[in-house]
């Protein structure tokens, strides 16, 4: 119709006009700046995608990206991690120490004062590990946590449930936040707090949650971390889906900060002067797994083998990513402590012939029909690799469903092939957990083979078990190698997060899993 | 002719669309009397309410032209008058009533209301004086004052019609024009309808223009007849005149075409063929192709007036010293008569 | 009258039956287990099985609806999978949010809407005519989230008179208001221009114009009176298109409402709370309806007659007949 194309050359042309502008933003990278040394009265203003259920996961039973962005600001962790090493660095705890296998020693700090004015105590950590144990025993927080008793004041020891000497280190996650339970009284109780988080001791003290608009926290003035100012007296988070409209809201000033944006849109804001876009990676690597199970054509190594010649890694890179990224050598991210490059470019370059020659070994010189599993954002990927295969003469069909059924197919098996990305920032009991026996079993794994081996399963248990970083990581690159070898799984390109911030703002940080951090911002 | 309220001389008028013009009125002359009633006579689609349109300055904007001509009232062309002035002219000096009391009437507004309008337009009054006249104005039509607060739909067509008159003849207009008034009637509400207009026009001395297809209420309340044919005057005189006398063959035919109860007609006389159409109009007699009485002249030229007897003319060749008699019609063309 | 509205509110039971009864079955249909989702993914299954029995999902649906709509007469409308809230309790605050927006939104949409009709009418076959025709399809063609964020690039991103979101000062109102509203002046304004033209044709605009009635006071006093009768009743219809376009404009403008809460709710298959939004929406859209209908009889009396008199309702009276 000629006057919708009227209205939409009308439209662009006001946008182009407004848009366009002589400087432009610069991309940047999280966790480079140096600290923040001043305290202003100022405000800042994130926006994140969606507003979270709960604002203490641990006691709902949930790990919901937003509420740990701002548990990570209200609740404090015994440790924290090194984001270079993956080691723990102390926190509210100073010194640890293990005990036996699955028991483990903490020393806290005595000058930690609570929300409710109360010392940190060890009857605190007993308390808050209960929460763990009761609240969150189908996740993480709880899992591995089986009880906990304090030796004195200051000293508790921590019961795990299985012998894992990283479980220390994922303890800085935020969910893992320490809480007393005079603040959880003074809050109404356990369940009161999901609304209404005022205890803990973390960076900032929750103020006030308006259900549907925003959370404010304020500075909490009397945080122990003396090396630690906070830029804002006060943050507001607020919550906008619409990737756009965050953007926007920042360059009118509303608002400094746009949280989780999807990278291909953030690199598209390069072109504002007012913002600056944060693209970074958290050392996840996404990966196409096959199904190895029976009955599917994946399970033939050389059916895999033939779709690992076929893939054009670096246009897949570009289209994943937005150009950010380029194609991954390993199972892992070279930002990851635990990086092995186990790939070289040649490995990795095009072969159509001889994938083509591998199909016809497998029996498949007439073509074969393979079903992708994923969701609806992906699927610019997915028609990549759609493309490369046409080309051997494999005929993908992209399966789509809504994230409930997408779960549930994942869970189920119910593909031959899927992309899903692994995030290892330490040797914890999940880690590997596509060929982990146990997580196999159970029927809740998002994608892998859906089978493993003795040999894969025996090598992640000493992963998990050894004390020895060095030696642990020599068994990673022994399992990843086993990987690589039996084509288990085909790594993609690194998984990027992205957040688009106000030009004069510095100091982008983040927690676990690349999540911000919105307590180092300053300008 | 200074007892002349209103004069037409020469009026054109046409309706240009994209696609064509209609020449609705072509080339009319009238006179009216004051205190008389005219009655202007003719077919659907003759030019009758065009000829009304064109006197109020109500001809449809921009489709409706007056190409030439003047419109006297009381010595002042109307055609010259401004907007403004036309807007104080109507409903003050002229007067229209509308065919259809059913769709006259805003059905959203109480009738009172409506009356009250045209009296707070022209009269310098309050609001409440003008509920008031108007009030009075519906006891002279025959209705009870005190309905002045219902609505159109709660009052049948006659009363409707005596509302719409109560609104023509509130501001007591020295010309009024009924635009077939009773045609939308039942037949005996017509005959009270018409005494009502008749009576209310001796007493106020209104002049008025009567629009009609029908002779018969022309010879009960008019004083002189036009007849129209094709956006022209084909006849005009008193009513006697056109009555004992009627000398164009439209005019005749009409006569004919009204039924008679003393007369023994099994069928009613039809006039044969259409209207000729207006879009485009021949340069000949408009009537020649439906005539009965024409000869080949009538098919080369436009006839023009001719003197019947003092206040009586016709257009017609017939009454021209040229003429030359009337050929047998060829079968063809009589098909359509009634004997 | 009083008679015609009771009739017209025990109608209303029927019609949110039926409404409540597509959403369940609709609801029953769709993939996913609401006890997984609550529970979340590393549930094991007794521990989804225990919760699908206590939600009861494990009954016959025709027992899961009766309980249902049990609950919906008492005012339970079941608790809010997400936050384990009363649905109700949830949805009543941005009910208040949503409605501000959706009168603001049908107000400047209908007031816009039928000044720039009366302009087309009134100059119909000009360019004011077709100017008014482009701009009122632009609003109507271009989707509403687009204008919207078009107006957050001008109003907040340039001009910062307005917030870009939020509705933390009254003054968030006003670009979601627009925007809705922006988007229904081209029905208004359809409406209003035929109307208008059949309008100023009557006759009796005729009959005002022979009392030497001024053009403006005719258009006015007239003509709009009789021509805003099909724009009110299209209300009820804009009402709900105006609903429907607030669901995705308050998920632009981060506008905590009733639509952003039922979009989130389906991503987050938090039935309890699709279900009691839609029912409520409906109810509120029945009401509303009602309410049209009302002011439409107040607007034109001979409808009065004719609903007062049992007669057909919401159309046009005939007209009567001459007597």
């Amino acid at each position: 119709m000629k006057l919708r194309k009227l209205a939409a050359i009308l439209l662009s042309a006001v946008m182009v006009v407004s848009m366009a502008s002589v400087a432009s933003a610069d991309i940047i990278g999280a966790d480079v700046d140096a600290p923040n040394t001043t305290k202003t009265d100022e405000t800042l203003v994130v926006t994140l995608a969606s507003e979270p259920s709960t604002l203490w996961g641990a006691a709902a039973g949930q790990v919901e990206n937003e509420a740990e962005i701002i548990i990570a600001a209200t609740q404090d962790t015994l440790v924290k991690s090194d984001k270079a090493t993956g080691e723990a660095l102390p926190n509210l705890a100073t010194e640890w120490e293990w005990l036996d296998a699955t028991h483990c020693q903490f020393k806290l700090r005595d000058d930690v004062v609570m929300n409710d004015g109360a010392p940190l105590t060890a009857d605190d950590v007993v308390f808050t590990a209960n929460v763990w144990k009761e609240y969150s025993a189908n996740n993480d927080t709880g899992r591995y946590i089986a009880g906990a008793e304090a030796v004195d004041e200051h000293t508790v020891v921590i019961e795990f449930t299985t012998e894992c000497p990283d479980l220390v280190n994922m303890m800085s996650w935020s969910n893992f936040g320490i809480v007393n339970e005079s603040g959880v009284e003074a809050a109404g109780g356990i369940e009161a707090c999901a609304k209404n988080p005022i205890m803990g001791c973390g960076r900032y003290i929750f103020k006030e949650w308006v259900s549907g608009q925003s959370v404010t926290l304020e500075r909490n003035e009397n945080y122990w971390d003396l090396d630690y100012a906070g830029y804002f007296k006060t943050i507001v988070v607020k919550f906008t889906n619409d990737p756009a409209a965050r953007e926007m809201a920042i360059e009118s000033g509303d608002s400094q900060v746009a949280a989780d944006m999807p990278v291909i849109q953030a690199t598209a804001y390069q072109g504002s002067p007012n913002v600056n876009v944060v693209i970074y990676d958290f050392g996840q690597v996404t990966h196409l797994w096959y199904n190895m199970t029976e009955g599917h054509p994946t399970a033939d190594q050389k059916v895999r083998q033939a779709i690992e010649k076929a893939i054009n890694y670096e246009a897949l890179a570009m289209v994943g990513t937005g150009g950010s990224a380029t194609q991954a050598l390993g199972y892992l991210s070279p930002s990851s402590p635990y990086y092995h490059e186990l790939y070289t470019l040649e490995e990795r370059a095009l072969d159509i012939e001889g994938a083509k020659a591998l199909l016809a070994e497998a029996g498949y010189e007439n073509g074969l029909e393979l079903t992708i599993l994923g969701l609806q954002d992906s699927v610019p990927t997915y028609t990549v690799i759609q493309e490369n295969l046409r080309a051997i003469g494999i005929t993908l069909n992209i399966n789509t469903p809504d994230t409930a059924s997408f779960v549930g197919d994942a869970f189920g098996g119910n593909y031959d092939l899927i992309v899903v990305g692994e995030w290892i920032p330490n040797r914890n009991p999940s880690a590997y957990v596509f060929v982990s026996e146990g997580q196999i079993a159970s029927g809740f794994v998002i994608g892998g083979p859906k089978v493993t081996t003795p040999e894969l399963e025996a090598l992640r248990q000493q992963i998990i078990t050894e004390p020895d970083n060095a030696t642990a990581n020599g068994y990673m690159e022994e399992l990843e190698t086993i990987m690589k070898n039996d084509t288990i799984t085909t790594n993609l390109y690194p998984e990027l997060k992205a957040a688009v911030i106000a030009k004069d703002l510095k100091g982008f940080g983040t927690i676990e899993r690349g999540f911000m951090d919105i307590t180092t911002l300053y300008k | 002719m200074s007892g002349n309220i209103l004069s037409i001389k020469d009026l054109v008028i046409h309706y240009e669309t994209q696609e064509e013009v209609v020449e609705a009125v072509n080339k009319i002359n009238l006179d009216l009397n004051k205190g008389e009633i005219l009655g202007l006579v003719g077919e659907t689609g003759a030019g009758k309410t065009t000829t009304a349109l064109g006197i109020m300055g109500l001809l449809p904007p921009k489709v409706g032209h007056v190409i030439q001509g003047n419109i006297f009232l009381e010595g002042e062309d109307l055609l010259k008058k401004s907007q403004r002035e036309m807007r104080s002219i109507r409903g003050k000096k002229i007067s229209m009533i509308f065919q259809d009391p059913m769709t006259a009437l805003n059905p959203v507004k109480t009738v009172g209301d409506q009356i009250a309008e045209v009296i707070r337009l022209h009269e310098r009054c309050s609001k409440a004086e003008a509920l008031k006249k108007a009030q009075d104005m519906l006891a002279m039509v025959g209705i009870v004052p005190e309905r002045y607060k219902e609505y159109p739909h709660q009052f049948s067509g006659g009363m409707k019609q005596r509302i719409v008159i109560a609104i023509a003849l509130a501001c007591e207009p020295e010309l009024l024009i009924a635009d077939e008034p009773t045609t939308a009637l039942d037949v005996t509400i017509q005959a009270q309808i018409l005494d009502m207009m008749r009576k209310l026009q001796k007493d106020k001395g209104t002049s008025m223009i009567l629009i009609t297809h029908d002779l018969g209420v022309v010879a009960e309340m008019c004083d002189h007849c036009a007849v129209m044919y094709g956006g022209e005057i084909v006849e005009y005189g008193t009513v006697e005149q056109i009555f004992d006398n009627p000398k164009h063959p439209y005019t005749k035919a009409l006569y004919r075409s009204i039924p008679s109860l003393d007369q023994d007609v099994e069928r009613l006389h039809v006039i044969p063929g259409m209207v000729s159409d207006p879009s485009n109009l021949p340069t000949y007699c408009t009537f020649y192709d439906r005539c009965e009485e024409c000869n080949e002249e009538c098919g080369k030229h436009d006839p023009w007036i001719v003197d019947i007897e003092p206040g009586h003319w016709a257009k017609c060749f017939r009454y021209t010293p040229e003429w030359t008699g009337t050929p047998v019609a060829d079968p063809a063309e009589t098909q359509g008569e009634g004997k | 009258m009083v008679k015609y509205i009771i009739k017209r509110i025990l109608l209303l039971i029927p019609i949110l039956l039926g409404v409540s009864a597509i959403i369940f079955i609709l609801k029953t249909f769709t993939p996913g287990d609401p006890a997984r989702q609550i529970l979340g993914n590393n549930a094991t299954q007794e521990q989804i099985d225990a919760k699908r029995d206590e939600l009861g999902l494990n009954d016959p649906v025709p027992l899961q609806y009766v309980r249902y709509i049990g609950g919906v007469v008492t005012g339970d409308f079941g608790d809010s999978y997400r936050t384990g809230e009363p649905v109700l309790k949830e949805i009543l605050p941005r009910l208040g949010v949503s409605g501000i927006i959706t009168l603001g939104a049908v107000f400047i949409g209908a007031v816009l809407g039928v000044l720039l009709g009366i302009l087309s009418a009134l100059k119909k076959y000009t360019w004011v005519d077709s100017l008014v025709l482009v701009i009122s399809m632009f609003f109507q063609s271009v989707p509403e989230f687009v204008v919207g964020l078009f107006l957050i690039l001008i109003f907040a991103v340039n001009l910062h008179i307005l917030p870009a979101n939020g509705i933390e000062t009254p003054l968030g109102f006003i670009m979601p208001m627009l925007c809705v509203g922006l988007a229904s002046i081209a029905s208004y304004t359809r409406i209003t221009r035929s109307s208008m033209l059949e309008v100023m044709g009557e006759d009796y605009i005729r009959t005002a114009r022979a009392k030497g009635q001024t053009e403006g006071k005719i258009v006015y006093s007239h003509a709009l009176r009789n021509a805003i009768i099909p724009v009110v009743q299209s209300i009820g219809t804009g009402l709900a298109n105006s609903i429907g376009g607030g669901m995705v404009i308050e998920t632009v403008f981060a506008v905590p409402g009733v639509g952003k809460y039922i979009v989130d709710s389906i991503t987050q298959r938090n039935y309890p709370s699709v279900l009691g939004g839609a029912l409520i929406i409906a109810f509120v859209l029945t009401i509303i309806n009602l309410l049209v209908d009302i002011a439409f009889v107040i607007i034109d009396p001979r409808l009065k007659t004719t609903i007062i008199a049992g007669g057909a309702k919401r159309k046009k009276a005939a007209k009567p007949k001459a007597a």
